[in-house]
């Protein structure tokens, strides 16, 4: 797994929209509606996520539903160990800042 | 759930998804293209806007950094060598429309007044060159500079002295006053770049290169058609080039005067000079034509196919060097009527113009038939991308 160079709020949103999976693959859609970031944020990140070694991805295997089908996204052990600890650090960072203004719903990390 | 998005908004949703899967490299193309018809037809159920998702694939395709392996489906090696020869392809095909159009000196001062639409045709095609050609150095320049960052940095120092040299033989171009300096310097750069850059790609491992793709032969029909095609497409500009050099041309030289009357009015010699250099340049080139089309039938004929890119580049090289010599054919005659004629009126005909554009767009196809990476097999890129 390699670190990522580049560590954005958008990053820190998806991660934690992975890390609330628990380790169950996640559809992109819901990563994109969880965190509120739009899909040209999103795509490329879960993109750069997954070629980093952070995330695996597989098709959904759901016979029951036609047409095209879902991709659906988790993270490695690695990459979820070191996504609690990068949205943490990054936590840490913002909390400084928030104390000295209002908190965004982002802020706190929770998911739309 | 249906996989197609039934309402006009999610069709133009669904063709935009489609147009940005298609500009994806191959090894990923399917892959995304499926994710995001099926996110598009999920897309409403939880509350994302369709359109966002359609924007998110364009987005997603042109940040894409398409040079690395899994994307492109070849090694890195391999991808900066194929941008190093699209750069060379580009810079040299920029080169040739940018001297021919300097050489010629722009279209107002080659051609002699024509019909109003065909003079205006022509000068928008000729500014059109002169657009092309700058773009197509710009397009050389970044390709260069792609394929250095992934090589090495000796490849980053072939990058910057192309990039010199040829700023300098533009600006060389643009500036009559430093024409010299400029020139000079940029000749030397570009030089440089050159042999630089072939002792960096001599020196590239061969390691992270595909495999080597023979060619398929030609099936004899399609061989035999193809020569026809092109021995037929050269002989007609030599024909084209022919009727210029004696109609067209003296014309376009004298001021009102018919052709009877042109060439009346010459000197026996410079008539007869004049005319033997034209019949010195329609017989060489059409022996050469002819030799062309024996020669390739012969190859098909024992056995060593021909291949169709091999073929038409010769073609289009040889296109390009009779035309290249077709205006040096009516140097005589062109002195003959300067000197016998006066007031000379010069330039050359519009179909000479022509000829003459004709003659760099077939260098070009022969660059990019010659010298461009051949589209590599996809089952080559294919087992590639899973390595």
């Amino acid at each position: 797994m390699q670190p990522l160079s580049r560590v954005t709020p958008a990053t820190v949103d998806v991660l934690e929209c992975l890390l609330e999976g628990a380790g169950t693959a996640t559809w992109g859609l819901q990563v994109i509606k969880r965190s509120s970031r739009p899909p040209g944020t999103v795509y490329p990140l879960l993109d750069r996520l997954e070629r980093a070694g952070w995330v695996r991805s597989h098709w959904e295997d759901d016979d029951a539903r036609s047409g095209p089908r879902r991709r659906l996204y988790a993270l490695t052990a690695d990459g979820a160990e070191a996504a609690s600890r990068t949205v943490a650090a990054f936590g840490a960072r913002r909390a400084p800042a928030s104390a000295a203004a209002p908190a965004s719903p982002r802020g706190s990390g929770a998911p739309a | 759930m249906t996989g197609s998005p039934a309402r006009p908004a999610g069709r133009l949703a669904a063709c935009v998804v489609g147009v940005a899967a298609m500009t994806l490299p191959e090894p990923v193309r399917e892959r995304h293209r499926q994710e995001w018809l099926a996110d598009l037809a999920g897309a409403e159920g939880v509350g994302v806007s369709p359109s966002g998702v359609a924007v998110g694939a364009l987005v997603f395709s042109a940040t894409l950094n398409r040079d690395a392996p899994e994307v492109s489906g070849m090694p890195i090696g391999e991808v900066a060598r194929r941008r190093a020869r699209w750069g060379i392809v580009a810079i040299a095909a920029g080169g040739v429309f940018g001297v021919g159009s300097y050489v010629v000196g722009g279209f107002a001062s080659a051609i002699r007044p024509t019909l109003a639409p065909v003079e205006l045709a022509l000068s928008l095609i000729d500014t059109a060159i002169h657009a092309l050609a700058i773009t197509l150095l710009l397009i050389g320049v970044a390709q260069l500079w792609r394929a250095a960052r992934l090589a090495s940095p000796l490849a980053t120092v072939t990058a910057a002295l192309a990039t010199v040299g040829l700023a300098c033989l533009v600006a060389a171009a643009f500036e009559p006053a430093l024409l010299a300096p400029f020139a000079l310097t940029g000749l030397v750069a570009v030089v440089g770049a050159a042999i630089l850059g072939f002792v960096v790609m001599a020196s590239a491992p061969l390691a992270g290169r595909l495999p080597p793709q023979p060619t398929a032969p030609l099936p004899n029909r399609r061989a035999v058609l193809c020569i026809l095609a092109a021995t037929v497409g050269l002989l007609a500009l030599v024909a084209v080039g022919a009727v210029d050099l004696l109609v067209w041309g003296p014309l376009a030289q004298t001021d009102g005067l018919t052709l009877d009357e042109v060439y009346a009015g010459l000197g026996a010699v410079d008539r007869a000079n004049g005319i033997a250099m034209i019949v010195g340049w329609i017989v060489i080139w059409t022996l050469f034509v002819v030799s062309f089309a024996a020669f390739a039938s012969l190859l098909q004929w024992r056995g060593r196919a021909v291949r169709s890119r091999g073929l038409f580049a010769v073609a289009l090289l040889g296109g390009s060097a009779l035309l290249f010599f077709q205006p040096w054919a009516g140097f005589s005659l062109g002195m003959g009527i300067a000197d016998t004629l006066p007031p000379y009126a010069g330039g050359i005909s519009p179909v000479g113009y022509l000829l003459m554009l004709v003659g760099q767009a077939s260098f070009v196809g022969a660059l990019v038939l010659g010298v461009a990476p051949r589209r590599p097999p996809r089952d080559a890129v294919l087992a590639a991308s899973l390595a």
